[in-house]
């Protein structure tokens, strides 16, 4: 079965993170496929290249990253979400004419959009809420 | 319709919304701090299936105090959960 899983807690702001992170490994090991994880609203901050947390505590971005390479997810961040918080790959660092990018690699800014696709090509959506 | 619930029923109306919005076969996982309702009395008087998430139980301490009437579970039943049922709706 395909799931769609939505994310809009910020790491260490919520638990939102973490119980999507463990719901997407637990899905993946039952042998389910994860079509898309769209990062919305704070949770957008899970797409930072540039948190680092303490080395004894979870580094929940790292995990994403992680988790997408080794199963090859989609892992999208809402782009109007993004801009607004600070977090730009980039292109949009070049056209906003800010200094530096900080979307991790195995993350994409995209739009709604993609939450709407997520929702129609899945089998199941679930909403991790802040 | 599987329901999650993930907030303290003492912080807000997550639980109250969610139990006025259940209809037949539905079932409720509580999770994070959602599962402080599955201490409570006002779980015994639902008639839909409830589940909690066994490590968000015990990471509160609530272990102890949890209603006969819930059932504790791991994410990979959690997932199963969302198998068997077409919409996840989430109340937060």
């Amino acid at each position: 079965m395909k799931f769609a899983i939505v994310v809009h807690g910020a790491p260490y702001s919520s638990q939102s993170s973490l119980s999507a992170l463990h719901f997407a490994r637990a899905a993946l090991a039952s042998g389910h496929e994860i079509y898309r994880v769209f990062f919305y609203h704070d949770g957008v901050l899970n797409g930072t290249a540039l948190a680092a947390p303490p080395q004894d505590e979870i580094d929940i971005p790292s995990a994403w990253q992680a988790l997408a390479r080794e199963h090859t997810l989609d892992l999208v961040v809402c782009i109007a979400s993004s801009l607004r918080r600070g977090l730009l790959d980039e292109t949009e660092a070049d056209r906003y004419e800010k200094p530096a990018a900080n979307l991790a690699p195995g993350f994409v800014i995209s739009g709604l959009g993609q939450l709407i696709d997520g929702a129609l090509n899945a089998d199941r959506t679930i909403t991790f809420c802040a | 319709m599987l329901h999650t619930v993930n907030k303290s029923p003492f912080a807000g109306s997550a639980l109250d919304n969610c139990l006025a919005f259940l209809a037949g076969g539905d079932e409720i996982v509580l999770l994070e701090d959602g599962v402080v309702a599955a201490t409570l009395d006002i779980i015994d008087r639902c008639e839909a299936p409830i589940y909690a998430i066994e490590a968000d139980v015990k990471a509160r301490g609530l272990s102890a105090r949890l209603r006969s009437t819930v059932k504790l579970i791991g994410y990979d039943e959690f997932v199963n959960l969302c198998t068997m049922h077409n919409s996840i709706r989430s109340w937060s």
